[in-house]
C-alpha cells in the first residue's frame, strides 16, 4: 500500500482544488497594496511687532525738524510670525484731533514743507541718511526692510523726523496753526512672506 | 450648482492657492502726535461788525424788564482750538450799588440779569449771575466755538430792581454801570 494513495482520497483532493479555483484571484487582490497621499501645508503666521508704537513729540513750532531719540535706534521691528517677510512703509495725513475734517496736514511728497504740508522721513540704524515717508495711497507702500528674518535676533532699528508745516498765521509775533491744539498721524508698517 | 461653475470655481480656487501665502500681510502702525501752540482769542461785534462794548439802556423805571435783540451781540473765535464760551455778571454801581441777583428775582436793590442764545427756543433766557459759567442752550447743550471763525449771536435781558420811593420810582437822576464779562476757554 505504501507509495500508492486511494483512488477515492485524489478525487477528494481533486474535488478540493477544482473549488479553491475560482476563489484564487480574490485572495490574490487582498493581499496588494493600496495607498493614500495626504499633503498638507503649515499655515503661514505674519506678524511685525513695532515697539514703540507711539511718538508724542510735545509742543511743536512751525516750519521746525523734530526728530525720535534716539534718531537711529528708536524703533525696533520684530518679525513675530513664522516666515521670513518684505516690509514696506507709508504714511498718512496728520489730522487735527478736534476736527479732523476741518484741518489736516498733508504729507509732502517732496523734502519740501509747504502750507499745511509736513515732511515725514526714517532713517535705519545702519544707514547715515534719512529715507523719505510717502503715502502711497494705490499701493502698500514704499520697500522698507526685505528678508526681515524671524525672532529677536534679527530685529532691525530705524528712528523717524518730522518737519512741521509753516505757521498759518501770526498773532503778535507768534506763529500758529489754524488747528491749534493736538494733531495726530500714522506711520503703517506692512509685512509680506517674502 | 450649475456644474460648469462650479468647475471654473474650483480651478479659479486651485489657480489662487499658491498665491495665498504671497497675499498674506500684517499690518504695524505708529501713532505720532504732536501739540500746537492754542491761540485763543475772541471778538464782541455788534450788527455792523463793530466791537461791541456797550449797551446803553437810557432812562430805567423800576421793575421794568429791558431787552436786547437776540442776534445783538456775535462772538467770534478768532483763535485756533475750539473753546466753551463762559459768562459772568456783576453787581451795578453808581451812586449807590445793585445787587446782582442769583435767583432770577429782583427785589430792592437787587437786579437780574439774563442772556438768550440767537435761534434758541423762544423766550428761553438762562440766568447770569456773579459765577462764572459756562454758556448753554435752553436744552443743556454748551456753547462752544469750533476752530477760528466759528460764531455764535445771544442777546441779552435786563430787569431793574423795585422802586427807592414810596412814589414808586428810582432816585432820580443816577447812572448805574454794570459788567458782563464773556470769555473762552479751551474746550
Amino acid at each position: 500500500m505504501a507509495g500508492k494513495m486511494s483512488p477515492r482520497i485524489v478525487s477528494i483532493a481533486l474535488a478540493v482544488i477544482l473549488v479553491l479555483i475560482p476563489s484564487l484571484p480574490t485572495l490574490a487582490q487582498e493581499s496588494d497594496g493600496e495607498t493614500i497621499t495626504i499633503t498638507m501645508t503649515t499655515k503661514t503666521v505674519i506678524e511685525i511687532e513695532l515697539n514703540p508704537t507711539s511718538w508724542e513729540i510735545g509742543q511743536v513750532n512751525p516750519d521746525t525738524e523734530y526728530e525720535t531719540n534716539p534718531a537711529q535706534t528708536w524703533c525696533t521691528m520684530t518679525n513675530k510670525g513664522n516666515c521670513t517677510v518684505n516690509t514696506y512703509i507709508k504714511g498718512d495725513d496728520a489730522v487735527w484731533t478736534e476736527s479732523p475734517s476741518a484741518y489736516k496736514w498733508t504729507l509732502s511728497n517732496s523734502w519740501s514743507n509747504g502750507m499745511q504740508e509736513y515732511v515725514l522721513a526714517y532713517l535705519d540704524q545702519y544707514s547715515s541718511s534719512y529715507v523719505l515717508i510717502t503715502k502711497d495711497e494705490s499701493g502698500g507702500g514704499a520697500e522698507f526692510y526685505s528678508g526681515l528674518g524671524i525672532g529677536e535676533e534679527n530685529q532691525k532699528k530705524f528712528g523717524l523726523k518730522l518737519l512741521t508745516p509753516p505757521s498759518d498765521y501770526t498773532k503778535g509775533g507768534v506763529g500758529y496753526f489754524s488747528g491749534g491744539g493736538e494733531m495726530e498721524t500714522t506711520i503703517t508698517i506692512s509685512g509680506v512672506a517674502a | 450648482m450649475n456644474k460648469r461653475v462650479v468647475i471654473i470655481v474650483l480651478a479659479i480656487l486651485l489657480a489662487l492657492a499658491p498665491c495665498l501665502s504671497v497675499l498674506a500681510a500684517d499690518n504695524s502702525t505708529v501713532t505720532i502726535t504732536v501739540a500746537t501752540n492754542k491761540d485763543i482769542d475772541i471778538t464782541l461785534q455788534d450788527k455792523e461788525g463793530q466791537p461791541l462794548t456797550d449797551w446803553d439802556i437810557g432812562d430805567v423805571e423800576p421793575n421794568i424788564g429791558y431787552l436786547t435783540n437776540p442776534t445783538w451781540c456775535t462772538i467770534t473765535n478768532e483763535g485756533n482750538c475750539v473753546v466753551e464760551i463762559r459768562i459772568k455778571g456783576e453787581d451795578a454801581t453808581g451812586a449807590y450799588t445793585w445787587k446782582l441777583s442769583s435767583t432770577e428775582n429782583n427785589g430792592k436793590g437787587v437786579y437780574a440779569l439774563w442772556y438768550h442764545i440767537a435761534y434758541d427756543s423762544a423766550d428761553s433766557y438762562t440766568s447770569i449771575t456773579t459765577i462764572d459759567t459756562q454758556m448753554r442752550k435752553a436744552n443743556g447743550d454748551a456753547i462752544q466755538l469750533i476752530g477760528n471763525g466759528d460764531q455764535k449771536q445771544f442777546g441779552l435781558k435786563l430787569l431793574t430792581p423795585l422802586a427807592d420811593t414810596s412814589t414808586g420810582h428810582f432816585w432820580g437822576g443816577r447812572e448805574m454801570k454794570t459788567t458782563i464779562t464773556i470769555s473762552a476757554v479751551a474746550a
